[in-house]
């Protein structure tokens, strides 16, 4: 999906980024109740009560704490009292035992109503412990609550529950969240940015890496070997003493492919050498049979065939190498082509098959031309092998886009759709029984290296062809220029080309 | 004209030397490159050498640097199984004048050294005559009797060949890469069939009958 490592790298680093400050952000607001903050709060609040519960005892050795003022209200807290309670701020209650309010503090009487009997209803309900706070839960907000009683029979005071509002501290924490909201984008910016630098400079070795690698195409490069590999011993550096040991060891074998091809050339020639000049020296001999004569025709033309096939095995070995040599010069394609022609007709003789020149245009090129020449040979050779008796072979010679282009078209047997994309393969042959029929046929590696040397060239060779209507190749060189056909044949070699357009 | 041989392998060193002593030279042959390098450098003995690029003690390329340093300036063509364009230019850069890749037809290196040797012309009769059959090599015209013969390129160069050497039987796989330099699958018969045209252009109207067949062997022509 994305291409580049470097790119993935930011992406991966930015989502663990992202994860990080929420889960930093979430666990600080879920652990707050834990806080130092909150732990002061019930201090606070404990000592509230505390304080208040000191301040009625206190009352209590000077007089009788409540009075009946209104039988409609009760009895309520001395006006003393009630006023030395003030001192608490916060929310303050004292209830008697049947959980009536004697005194209400005035910062709960400030309550919404119904947050007011909510707080009345769970003062009765919490453990009275000096050393818990309990969390009540309100309309319009949270509130810590420690209860103490004090059951002096003298009074009817039950009950003290002091409280403290929460919502200062829950105050400082909604502060640091909106900041941390408000910074996250900022420290995911800064380290998306450094995590992009970060991964440039860990990707820009293996860029360079590449590009060395891509350069090094064939055997003639492979004495090449990667910059970079230093003592250093990072992860960079041993995968380029890697890459540089494996190049090293196709250096090796391509080296042996090489030496072999040498040594081949000279341990399969030279006999081969020795036996061609032994029939030739027993053919010049003027005193053999007619059947002896013969037997050394035979055994000569196994010869040439057998120097052929080696010949042809090694102008693979070195294309593979990527050095198929070429020894090039002006080359005549319509001279060439016309000379073809001529042995096309030969060959189509026995069989009727009439051999024609479609089209030829005054074209040269920079090439091979013995090579060339082997090419069309092998090219009308098939044409010829596979046409029926009557058939034609057409040859033609044109131009396009600066590119010379050679057809021989037969009216054949043509080849399969399935086997056209093998056709160029080392060693096939369209059907086995077929070409065995006639003795025995071609070597099998004649259009694989027609197509070599069409690609030395620059140039293709392509086949287009039909089951039962016959078969089309086609072969395109690059670089064609068109002689002035009007000062043709006597002064051809002193014209000077003009390109074709 | 007197030619060395440098050449290692006895059957290749004495074909070579008996196929030039046909020709009426004087052939020497030596078996390695340190005493072919002797003989050679004996004074202006040699008009040419013949030399092998793989050979004992001495190798080709090396013999050849040697003598072109000693000023050794006769031509020299080189025998080699190397027909790798770097090969080939390395020895025409170490100072050889041609060279011939092995496995190679006779008439191929004899071609050469007439071609190295550089034989004025006139002696090499650029016409070839028999009985009342010329070949004139010059203007590609052919004639019996006086009579002109009109022929196609391939087989005038067939014809040609069968002049040069006549009396002598030519088998078809000679006359083949003399006339084409390729090989063609086994059973195409492009020599028969050229033989029927030259039968037809050179023979037809004439009793005497130039263009003989030796069954299974090739082609002769001769009086």
């Amino acid at each position: 999906m994305i291409q580049s490592i470097r790119a993935r790298v930011t992406l991966l680093f930015l989502l663990a980024l992202l994860i990080s400050v929420v889960v930093f952000a979430g666990g600080i607001w879920i652990g707050r109740k834990d806080s130092a903050y909150y732990r002061e709060l019930q201090r606070y609040v404990q000592s509230q009560a505390e304080l208040a519960v000191r301040i009625i005892m206190q009352a209590e050795t000077r007089g009788p704490v409540t009075i009946k003022r209104d039988p409609l209200i009760g009895e309520q807290l001395t006006p003393e009292l009630a006023s030395a309670m003030e001192v608490i701020p916060d929310y303050l209650l004292v209830l008697d035992s049947t959980g009536r309010a004697l005194y209400v503090s005035e910062k709960a009487r400030a309550l919404p109503e119904e947050d007011l009997s909510t707080l009345l209803e769970r003062s009765l309900d919490i453990e009275a412990d000096a050393t818990r706070a309990t969390l009540l839960t309100l309309r319009s907000g949270q509130i810590f609550l420690s209860a103490r009683d004090e059951r002096d029979p003298a009074t009817s005071i039950e009950r003290i529950v002091a409280g403290s509002s929460t919502s200062t501290t829950e105050e400082i924490w909604r502060d640091l969240m909106r900041s941390m909201l408000m910074l996250a984008p900022v420290v995911l910016l800064l380290g998306g940015t450094a995590a992009y630098l970060i991964g440039g400079v860990a990707v820009r070795p293996i860029g360079s890496i590449i590009s060395e690698l891509e350069a090094i195409t064939d055997g003639r490069s492979l004495h090449r070997r990667l910059g970079g590999a230093d003592a250093k011993g990072d992860e960079l550096s041993r995968l380029t003493s890697t890459l540089n040991a494996m190049i090293g060891r196709l250096e090796n074998s391509f080296g042996g492919l090489r030496r072999f091809t040498a040594d081949a050339s000279h341990e399969l020639k030279t006999p081969l050498t020795v036996l061609r000049a032994s029939i030739e020296r027993a053919m010049m001999a003027k005193r053999g049979s007619n059947e002896q004569m013969e037997y050394l025709e035979e055994a000569l033309n196994e010869v040439t065939r057998m120097a052929d096939l080696v010949n042809s095995l090694l102008s693979l070995a070195r294309a593979d190498e990527g050095r198929f040599d070429l020894v090039r010069d002006v080359v005549l394609l319509d001279f060439m082509l016309r000379d073809i022609a001529e042995t096309a007709t030969i060959l189509g003789e026995p069989k009727g098959i009439a051999v024609e020149v479609t089209e030829c245009e005054a074209l040269t090129v920079e090439g091979d031309a013995p090579r060339l020449r082997q090419l069309l040979l092998n090219l009308v050779e098939n044409a010829i092998k596979y046409t029926t008796v009557g058939g034609t072979v057409e040859l033609a010679l044109s131009s396009d886009q600066g590119a010379a282009v050679l057809t021989v078209k037969d009216s054949g047997m043509g080849i399969a759709a399935a086997d056209l994309p093998f056709i160029f393969e080392r060693f096939w042959r369209a059907d086995r029984a077929r070409s065995r029929k006639s003795g025995r046929g071609g070597t099998g590696l004649g259009l694989a290296i027609s197509q070599y040397i069409a690609q030395a060239h620059g140039g293709t060779l392509t086949a287009q062809s039909r089951l039962g209507r016959g078969s089309t190749f086609t072969l395109t060189l690059p670089g064609a220029v068109c002689r002035d056909v009007g000062r043709s044949d006597t002064t051809r070699d002193s014209t000077a080309p003009t390109r074709v357009a | 004209m007197r030619i060395l041989v440098i050449e290692d392998d006895p059957i290749v060193g004495q074909f070579v030397k008996r196929g030039l002593e046909e020709q009426n030279w004087t052939v020497d042959l030596e078996a390695d490159g340190e005493s072919g390098e002797r003989t050679a450098a004996q004074g202006d003995t040699y008009d040419l050498i013949i030399l092998d690029m793989r050979l004992p003690g001495k190798d080709g390329l090396s013999v050849l640097r040697t003598l072109r340093s000693r000023g050794f300036q006769r031509p020299v063509l080189v025998l080699t199984a190397q027909d790798a364009v770097d090969a080939k230019v390395q020895t025409l850069r170490a100072g050889a004048d041609d060279y011939v890749t092995k496995p190679f037809a006779f008439e191929e290196l004899l071609a050469r050294i007439e071609a190295l040797s550089r034989r004025p012309r006139q002696l090499t009769s650029p016409r070839l005559e028999l009985a009342g059959l010329v070949v004139d090599l010059d203007t590609r015209e052919v004639t019996r009797a006086g009579a002109r013969i009109e022929l196609t390129p391939k087989e005038f160069k067939v014809l040609e060949y069968l002049m040069r050497h006549p009396g002598r039987v030519m088998s078809r796989t000679l006359i083949t890469e003399y006339a084409w330099g390729y090989h063609f699958d086994p059973g195409t018969n492009i020599v028969d069939v050229v033989i029927t045209h030259l039968r037809k252009k050179v023979d037809a109207n004439h009793d005497q009958k130039l263009i003989g067949t030796v069954r299974g062997v090739g082609y002769v022509i001769k009086e």
